[in-house]
């Protein structure tokens, strides 16, 4: 949880270089805007009541949109060795949920959203585009994102992309306020075809320390067909 | 007086044989026709996991084939020789096939079509300059809601034999815009600017990636071909929403657009000269 507050008049929850203001509009209306690094977006109207309070949660990036997958482009190509197995450790943006009452009323999407295509425009699919370049002059809200490559073929491969399945990422926090994503497994696999990546998002997070989920991740699997 | 009021139970008795024959007969075509309205329901219901047009088109069949069944069924339990029936039938399915060959057709591209996946419901087309929304795709025809409201009913065997661009089967698709700046603009400042505004965009894809090329040097201006891709759904609304934003950000920047021009030089004579001569 990040925090959570009651709308009497203003209310404002800051991080970094941004911030998202709750502004009361009437007795039951609740203005939310966004400041991103001097940027002012009105992102929407709720309903909500003086009395009540809203919570902010760590949400996971994209999982609220019809977008099925997450393409993590890494900063260089990792080159992974024969029958071996490395872990990154990185970062994924990750966006603000607003509860009221348990229920989910608004996500914030912190992070600009940018769409990539993976494979052809007839058999592929419609992906968010992180870049992990990007990330070095975004500092806001960022969780840990533990990836293991696990080769399993007989050749040296060299990895450059990672599609994630969006509905498999979660999200866990400790008592600190650190989040962090849970853990991602790829398996590069020989197959007829050529070899393909097996993406696998597990249940584990991506840290120890007593973290615990807030969002539950589920064990979702992505068969990358089209390239690394 | 008596016998008059026994002739219906007699004609009864004698003709009980006949009577449960037609009565069975009626029964069985009843039951063969509601066990393919059942069936029909059934296979329409596995548009979950198939096409809408398909199911319906696939129900409707199912539903005139139990029908059928039960018409020949109830005529066999009558007494009718179906054999003589169905060579008769042959006869007129001859002659019917020779006045309904166009109708035929129809039938037999409008299944095939149906078993290709050619157009689907709410598919986008282009059917010979005919812009529009598939509505309903039937065994002879296949309806089309244009864009300016109105609908085109075409014939499946026209539309077997025609090109048909379907703008939904691909999930994305390239914008072509071509914007010529002037001579004097700086054109590094204007890759720049556009490369920016391509990337503000969230619709834009960032892969795969827009491309800027330095097409042509026209007569009045150097041509610059910008190429990128969307989602299909959002084809329309980029594309113009787009080259609104580059024309104004290129022209606050002060880089000039510029129409088609021509400097014309005119030689003037010295005409005093002349006269004097």
């Amino acid at each position: 949880m990040l925090t959570s507050l009651r709308v009497k008049d203003i209310a404002i929850f800051k991080h970094g270089n941004i911030g998202i203001m709750f502004k009361r509009l009437d007795k039951n209306l609740v203005e939310i805007e966004l400041y991103r690094h001097n940027n002012r977006d009105v992102i929407g109207v709720i309903g909500l009541a003086e009395n009540d309070e809203i919570t902010l949660v760590p949400y996971p990036l994209g999982r609220e949109s019809n977008i099925k997958c997450l393409m993590f482009k890494l900063k260089q190509p990792i080159t992974v060795l024969p029958n071996s197995k490395i872990a990154i450790s990185t970062y994924l943006p990750f966006s603000i949920a607003i509860f009221s009452n348990n229920a989910l009323i608004k996500i914030v999407n912190v992070f600009k959203i940018k769409l990539a295509l993976y494979g052809t425009p007839t058999m592929g699919d419609l992906c968010i585009y992180v870049r992990e370049s990007d990330l070095i002059n975004y500092s806001e809200l960022l969780a840990n994102l533990k990836i293991i490559l696990t080769n399993n073929t007989h050749e040296a491969l060299a990895v450059e992309k990672l599609i994630m399945p969006v509905e498999g990422l979660g999200i866990f926090s400790n008592e600190y306020g650190d989040v962090v994503y849970n853990v991602v497994k790829a398996f590069l696999i020989s197959t007829p075809r050529g070899t393909v990546i097996e993406i696998s998002t597990t249940t584990e997070p991506s840290r120890e320390n007593n973290f615990k989920g807030i969002i539950k991740p589920e064990t979702v699997t992505y068969i990358m067909r089209h390239g690394y | 007086m008596i016998s008059y009021w026994f002739f219906p139970i007699e004609w009864v008795n004698e003709n009980l044989v006949h009577l449960s024959r037609y009565l069975g007969a009626i029964i069985i075509f009843i039951v063969f026709y509601y066990i393919g309205k059942i069936v029909a329901n059934k296979v329409f219901k596995i548009k979950t996991i198939t096409t809408p047009e398909f199911a319906y088109n696939i129900a409707k069949t199912t539903r005139i084939l139990f029908t059928m069944i039960g018409l020949l069924a109830a005529l066999s339990i009558i007494g009718i020789d179906l054999g003589g029936l169905l060579i008769a039938a042959g006869f007129t399915g001859i002659v019917v096939g020779l006045a309904a060959q166009q109708t035929l057709g129809n039938l037999f591209s409008g299944l095939a079509m149906l078993f290709e996946g050619r157009v689907k419901i709410g598919d986008i087309v282009k059917i010979n300059d005919n812009f529009g929304v598939v509505e309903h795709v039937g065994l002879l025809s296949t309806r089309i809601r244009l864009f300016s409201g109105e609908i085109l009913l075409i014939p499946n065997s026209v539309l077997f034999n025609t090109s048909i661009y379907n703008y939904s089967s691909s999930i994305v698709r390239r914008i072509e815009i071509s914007i010529g700046i002037s001579y004097r603009s700086d054109l590094n400042k204007a890759l720049e600017i556009i490369r920016n505004e391509l990337w503000e965009n969230p619709l834009i894809l960032a892969e795969p990636e827009p491309v800027i090329l330095v097409d042509t040097l026209g007569e009045s201006s150097v041509n610059l071909k910008i190429m990128f891709w969307v989602p299909s759904q959002y084809f329309l609304k980029v594309r113009s929403n787009i080259i609104g934003i580059l024309k104004e950000k290129l022209e606050n920047a002060g880089i000039e657009i510029p129409f088609p021009q021509r400097i014309v030089w005119l030689r003037t004579l010295d005409t005093t000269d002349e006269r004097e001569k």
